[in-house]
């Protein structure tokens, strides 16, 4: 299964790259250098749900090329986690 | 031989042995109606389960089940809670479908029912309530099985809409109505039960439209279910790639969305069925260009089920059910008859067209519907009033985007406390899907003279607060 499924539109991702990304795809009321990396992003913390996560999936799938499955559960423990799993599968 | 678990009841057999009984004191159904014990029941992953294992299974769980009258199942495998709600069936006791986990919602439900249990595949239960863990290795055999017939006025499951209160408000789904609605649908659908077909559902099974078409659809029309719950777009590729076999495809409009922009490939799809909001009929165009298959809608709601259907493509009218009957008085819809027995109002705007069509105009004022799952507004706001500091407040449904859907958003009078606070506390009590975003913290609410908050004064602060909060950020 192709993990890129088009070139991502400029280089790696960054934390700060991918907050700005989140905060504009759900639309919400945070600056994303609010956003604490370490916060969780679903469950506590940022408290997004199924609906958010299918939304984030399908920017970051567009942006970076890179597609994630639920199995990838960890990766969306933080924006940290997920900012290297990005990478991870960007560079492999 | 092949024998029904309740002799007095006339009812329909798989394998050769069919017989039937004169007499029958009360109409018995059957559990399933596959055409071979080796026919499939489940598939998760490379694992395929036979009837004969599903009723292996469901006879194992259903001895060792505590004697109480109400199962909670949360199992989060779709096979598991085919097993663990046909075990209950089995042993006389009604299942409870919440569709919200939130903990003060669940601690709600035992509180009610303080003769339930949990019967999940998981750990995250509350701690305060016995469980009995559900699961899909039993394989011993017997040599003789029976296809449990049930009675058709047994209460099956207790499924729940959130009452204006705020505290749920319980509706009964007998077995004969749960199997006369799965009937429904396939006559509308035009199902033939002599094809085998597998069920892969996007939405979750304790849901009334999960129950109905992935749980209900298939036992009834001889079809097995993919026991997962795929929602991201390559989770639902993969578990399609697995199955090998023609696919209903049970979803909807914000799942389906997704699954077209991605252009994600969908190997063995044979039909999508959509509900829980309405569909745009140029996405439902799209999807089937994609894939080249119909693309069906229901309409339905919890206390009844499925109301009406159509191909969205084709129609912009609904048809009703054959066997449902709908009337109007004043703004009022109703319907009854069929599987949905007893009149029931239901709380969309609609208009009849015709004795069997009818035009959906959009939810009642009150009522907020976001990825299938449905409270009113009274509702939410009753739960953001019980949380301590909170001296006002109000959700708000903000006119929807171009996408055709909008985030709930609230204004709250809580002097001294933070939104995260008001957050932290609302997760407790109500569904994630309904958490507004953003909350906004004000001064006070423009309540008119007699207190009341009408539509359009709340329309201009809520335009007003946001235009500010856009202008302090800059």
């Amino acid at each position: 299964m192709p993990t890129h499924m088009k070139p991502p539109v400029s280089g790696a991702a960054s934390e700060q790259e991918l907050a700005a990304l989140i905060v504009k795809t759900l639309h919400l009321e945070v600056a994303p250098d609010e956003l604490d990396p370490t916060t969780s992003l679903f469950g506590e913390g940022l408290g997004l749900d199924s609906i958010d996560m299918l939304e984030i999936v399908l920017s970051i799938s567009k942006r970076y090329g890179v597609e994630l499955r639920s199995e990838d559960r960890a990766a969306f423990a933080s924006l940290r986690a997920l900012t290297a799993h990005i990478n991870r599968r960007y560079t492999t | 031989m092949i024998s029904t678990a309740t002799p007095s009841a006339e009812t329909r057999f798989i394998g050769k042995h069919s017989r039937s009984c004169s007499s029958p004191i009360a109409e018995a159904l059957p559990l399933l109606t596959h055409h071979s014990f080796e026919d499939i029941v489940a598939s998760r992953g490379g694992d395929i389960f036979s009837v004969r294992d599903f009723l292996a299974s469901v006879a194992s769980l259903a001895v060792s089940l505590p004697a109480r009258r109400y199962a909670l199942n949360l199992c989060a495998d779709r096979y598991h809670f085919l097993i663990a709600f046909a075990a209950a069936l089995v042993a006389r006791q009604a299942s409870l479908l919440p569709t919200c986990r939130a903990p003060q919602v669940l601690a709600q439900l035992i509180r009610r029912y303080p003769d339930a249990y949990v019967l999940s595949d998981h750990d995250d239960i509350p701690s305060d309530i016995p469980a009995h863990p559900v699961s899909s290795r039993c394989r011993t055999f017997h040599r003789r099985m029976d296809i449990p017939a049930l009675p058709s006025g047994q209460t099956a499951a207790l499924v729940f809409t959130s009452g204006t209160s705020g505290s749920p408000c319980a509706h009964e789904k007998t077995w004969g109505s749960l199997v006369r609605g799965a009937q429904a649908l396939k006559r509308q659908l035009s199902i033939r039960t002599e094809c085998s077909r597998m069920v892969v559902g996007t939405v979750p099974a304790q849901h009334m439209y999960g129950l109905e078409t992935t749980i209900m659809l298939p036992l009834q029309s001889g079809w097995g279910i993919h026991a997962g719950h795929p929602i991201l777009p390559a989770d639902l590729r993969e578990a399609m790639e697995n199955l090998r076999c023609p696919v209903w495809l049970m979803t909807t409009p914000v799942h389906l969305r997704a699954y077209v922009g991605q252009q994600t490939r969908l190997p063995g799809l044979t039909g999508i069925i959509s509900a829980t909001m309405p569909l745009a009929r140029s996405l439902a165009a799209k999807a089937e260009t994609l894939w080249r298959v119909p693309v069906d809608e229901i309409y339905g709601c919890t206390e009844g089920g499925v109301i009406g259907w159509r191909r969205t493509t084709a129609a912009h009218a609904w048809t009703v059910c054959s066997g449902l009957r709908m009337w109007q008085a004043g703004d009022a819809t109703w319907v009854s008859g069929g599987h949905v027995g007893k009149p029931l109002q239901l709380a969309d705007r609609i208009t009849i067209d015709s004795p069997t069509q009818f035009i959906l105009h959009g939810p009642g004022n009150d009522l907020v519907k976001v990825a299938g799952k449905r409270t009113s507004l009274a509702a939410l706001n009753a739960a953001l009033a019980t949380i301590e500091g909170v001296v006002d407040g109000t959700f708000y449904r903000p006119r929807l985007d171009s996408k055709g859907h909008s985030r709930l958003t609230a204004f709250v009078v809580a002097p001294g406390i933070r939104t995260s606070t008001i957050q932290a506390e609302l997760r407790k009590r109500i569904d994630p899907l309904f958490l507004p975003r953003p909350l906004h913290l004000v001064e006070a609410l423009p309540r008119n003279l007699t207190g009341k908050l009408p539509r359009e004064r709340l329309e201009t602060f809520a335009n007003e607060v946001v235009l500010r909060d856009r202008q302090r950020r800059g």
